[in-house]
């Protein structure tokens, strides 16, 4: 048998195939993109490309980031969450309001950030158990209890905002370490952590295969619906995590706050090349995808373009992305 | 009361990638007669209708309607020119009314629906026909049996010359089969050409004038009913003898690893009972809607059974999931490789190891790639699977190479009992034969196998004892030697009890 040649000639093959699929990975391209929208910001604005403003956008990326990390996972099983801003605002309340020194409660402030994070953990299961044990779509379960947690989290607040928190509850939102904003280093850890999960683990192995295709998993001995409830557990911990670090950038407690969050960060991840019919995507691709789209917003907003302006620009990237994504992967496939 | 045939086919020939479907087919039907036809699963009877239908197109061949060549692209063109069919599963629209279900293909009615002269022409078929049903009811509340009828008059609505009834009485009751047949018998009397296909022989000698027999996509004998026993028909559909092209090495077989007695599943399956030692093959064989894969699902904890014990080596288990079958090292490689046996778009590697991922991790939980690739390149040797690299995506392969991957995903859980189901179903005879030394080579390693095939030569030729199911029933087991093809066809449709032998 010619088995070695065989080998080589294979292994030749399959390193110019795989370079070649890589260069046409949906990450690669958006970067080009993401690179390209940055040098034409900078020149609509100078304040754009500097040190403080970019760390500073780093700030106000890291809720949208976080939830888009574990929006990511759901995605790729196929499967939606709606409700992550209605869990922010909900977190977030629940923070304030048992925190509050005037409140009916008064309890410290690490025992009101550990209430906060239990309490979007459980919004985040009762996602998962509706889904899974009930057979309701995630669309709708989470589209109802979009509605249901803001309810929840109006009905607490009673429209009454809390702030005068302590000094060093700011750090996380508003300090720096090593001269880099705190929530960033929490939004690097977690990058990395969903990311190994994602690509190393059996779990983020069995996600992808869920997403490709559920019956299968199950046949393959995929526990599919324990996996399931954990990742929409895991979505309501990232709000509840998100809802803290918000408090604490912004110093004030309010019911509405995260409203729309989940449209930004179902748009960084689809636009990260995630499939939103589920089977393929990656955690470097949301990364990049909710980086341009915090970039986008800011250079627009600094090169004098309105808000309403943005956001229609921020809707054509994300079709135009897609439109090429599809392009290429359907050149590819024929190819 | 030989008759100018209504619709000839000549010469049709029909070819799927590493299939030959039909084989120089020809087959006429006459006006006023019901024409059965018989064959086992994948003799050709399914292309042969899609074929009269519009549904495929043939190869090779002409279909002539009343002597005139016609050329058929849909089903809906089949329609405009008297050819319908009906099918096991009625196909009705459950929440519009019998009614709007019998004119749903008339387009030519103007824009505005004359409901009044609608359901009037609906009760006009439905009374020619000696059917009564309320036409402003809706179907969905219908019995299965009722609607069908409705299809017939949809059918008759249509002015129909040609009807093809592909099993239509396999769901339905005693006195549901005798309506039915009492309609085709209208039907017959007013000229109207039925096609019939059933599996229930007493049916065929009940309401066929003719019948056709079909074997590995050739038309093999065709007889008018009177004229003809019941042995032959089998004899015809049984045909060929068993080939030398099964290697099967018979050795003496090891310890018993499953014993299920009574298995049960409500209105699916009842009072399974058998063993299996090491190193045996026990076929499954038996007709469409035998429910044999049930049986194996419950097995394999997809659809766990409701009553009897499942024993293995000795010790009852309650299988009631996947993952703890897989535990308890039992494989189903199911008949459905595509939607249930593959994940189509993940790389050979990935879907290879996802049964077995636990056994590739380090110390920090983490999936060691390189010992997955290891697996998989060990398994391409072995199993001689046939891809341009292992990273490529599982549903670019050709089917016998899909299957050689869905082999050695299950072979790599090292399994004491191994469930196949359909091994062979829709690949070339090559990849057929290498998978048929393959699970030779695994009987041999000691493994107990359970082989589902509707290919009677295939479970005859690989199995040792074989065990007939009919329609959720245990009909007998069979071993090997001493077993005609007749005895398993008679037992697999109804009609004889075989000698049950443990």
């Amino acid at each position: 048998m010619t088995t070695t040649t065989h080998t080589t000639d294979d292994s030749q093959e399959q390193m110019s195939s795989r370079i070649r699929s890589f260069l046409l990975r949906q990450e690669v391209i958006l970067l080009i993109i993401s690179l390209l929208a940055v040098m034409f910001l900078a020149f609509g604005s100078d304040r754009f490309l500097t040190t403080d403003n970019l760390l500073n956008q780093g700030r106000l990326l890291t809720e949208i980031g976080l939830v888009a990390l574990s929006m990511t996972f759901i995605i790729i099983t196929g499967g939606i969450d709606l409700s992550v801003g209605s869990i922010l605002g909900l977190c977030a309340i629940i923070l304030g309001v048992m925190w509050d020194p005037n409140g009916a409660f008064a309890l410290p402030l690490e025992v009101a950030v550990v209430i906060c994070l239990l309490v979007g953990t459980l919004a985040g299961f009762v996602n998962g158990l509706i889904i899974v044990r009930l057979g309701v779509p995630p669309l709708i379960t989470t589209l109802a209890t979009l509605a249901l947690y803001r309810g929840l989290a109006e009905g607490i607040s009673q429209a009454r905002s809390v702030r005068g928190y302590p000094e060093e509850f700011y750090v996380l939102g508003q300090g720096e370490f090593l001269g880099v904003p705190t929530q960033l280093w929490v939004l690097l850890i977690f990058c990395i952590l969903t990311a190994v999960i994602l690509s190393r683990t059996i779990f983020g192995r069995a996600i992808y295969a869920i997403g490709n295709n559920e019956l299968g998993a199950r046949f393959s001995g995929v526990p599919v619906g324990r996996y399931k409830i954990m990742i929409y557990t895991f979505s309501g911990f990232m709000a509840a995590m998100a809802a803290w670090i918000f408090v604490s950038r912004v110093s004030t407690t309010r019911s509405d706050m995260g409203s729309g969050l989940e449209l930004d960060a179902i748009a960084a991840v689809v636009l990260g090349g995630t499939s939103i019919f589920g089977g393929s995507g990656s955690i470097i691709g949301t990364i990049i995808g909710f980086i341009l789209i915090q970039l986008l917003k800011n250079g627009l907003a600094l090169s004098g373009v309105t808000t309403d302006g943005t956001i229609v620009v921020i809707g054509t990237v994300l079709i135009l992305a897609i439109l090429i994504n599809n392009f290429i992967q359907r050149r590819s496939g024929n190819g | 009361m030989q008759k100018k045939p209504i619709l000839a086919l000549e010469h049709i020939s029909k070819n799927f990638p590493g299939v030959k479907a039909l084989d120089d087919v020809s087959f006429s039907l006459r006006a006023g007669e019901v024409h059965a036809l018989l064959g086992e699963n994948g003799a050709g009877k399914s292309t042969l209708i899609k074929i009269m239908t519009g549904i495929y197109r043939q190869d090779i061949g002409r279909i002539l309607l009343n002597g005139e060549e016609i050329h058929l692209h849909s089903s809906a063109h089949a329609q405009r020119y008297g050819i319908a069919a009906i099918y096991q599963e009625p196909m009705v629209f459950p929440d519009l009314n019998v009614a709007e279900n019998i004119f749903i293909g008339h387009t030519d009615q103007g824009l505005v629906v004359n409901w009044g002269g609608m359901y009037k022409k609906a009760e006009e078929i439905l009374s020619t026909l000696g059917v009564s049903l309320d036409v402003r009811s809706q179907t969905r509340g219908l019995t299965l049996a009722a609607q069908q009828m409705v299809e017939i008059a949809k059918a008759i609505s249509q002015d129909v010359r040609v009807l093809i009834m592909d099993e239509p009485t396999a769901s339905l009751s005693a006195h549901e089969v005798e309506q039915l047949f009492a309609l085709v018998r209208v039907l017959r009397d007013k000229g109207v050409a039925i096609l019939f296909i059933s599996h229930r022989m007493e049916e065929i000698f009940q309401i066929a004038d003719h019948v056709t027999i079909f074997r590995d996509g050739k038309r093999i004998s065709s007889y008018a009913i009177e004229e003809v026993q019941q042995e032959r028909l089998i004899q015809d559909m049984v045909g060929r003898e068993l080939e030398a092209m099964f290697v099967r090495d018979f050795r003496a077989h090891g310890d018993q690893v499953l014993s299920v007695r009574h298995l049960s599943k409500e209105g699916v399956f009842d009072d399974i009972t058998f063993d299996l030692h090491e190193g045996e093959i026990l076929g499954f064989a038996g007709l469409v809607g035998a429910r044999r894969t049930d049986v194996g699902l419950a097995l394999f904890g997809i659809e766990p059974a409701d009553g009897g014990e499942i024993l293995l080596r000795g010790k009852p288990v309650h299988i009631q999931s996947p993952a703890h079958a897989l535990e308890l090292k039992i494989a189903y490689v199911t008949e459905d490789r595509r939607q249930l046996g593959l994940s189509l778009s993940m790389s050979v590697i990935a879907n290879l190891s996802l049964p077995q991922l636990g056994k590739y991790l380090n110390l920090l939980g983490l999936i060691r790639r390189k010992h997955e690739i290891e697996t998989a390149e060990r398994y391409r040797q072995q199993l001689n699977i046939r891809t341009p690299s292992l990273w490529q995506e599982a549903g670019k392969l050709s089917g016998g190479n899909q299957q050689k991957v869905v082999l050695s995903k299950w072979l790599n859980t090292d399994p004491q009992v191994l469930i196949l189901d359909e091994p062979t179903r829709g690949i070339d005879v090559g990849a057929k034969a290498e998978v048929h030394q393959i699970i030779n080579d695994l009987a041999g390693k000691g493994i107990a196998i359970i082989l589902i095939s509707s290919d009677l030569p295939e479970v005859m030729g690989m199995s040792d004892r074989i065990l007939v199911m009919r329609e959720g029933r245990q009909m007998g087991i069979f071993k090997r030697a001493g077993t005609s093809r007749e005895q398993i066809i008679s037992a697999a449709m109804g009609m004889a009890e075989g000698e049950a032998g443990a």
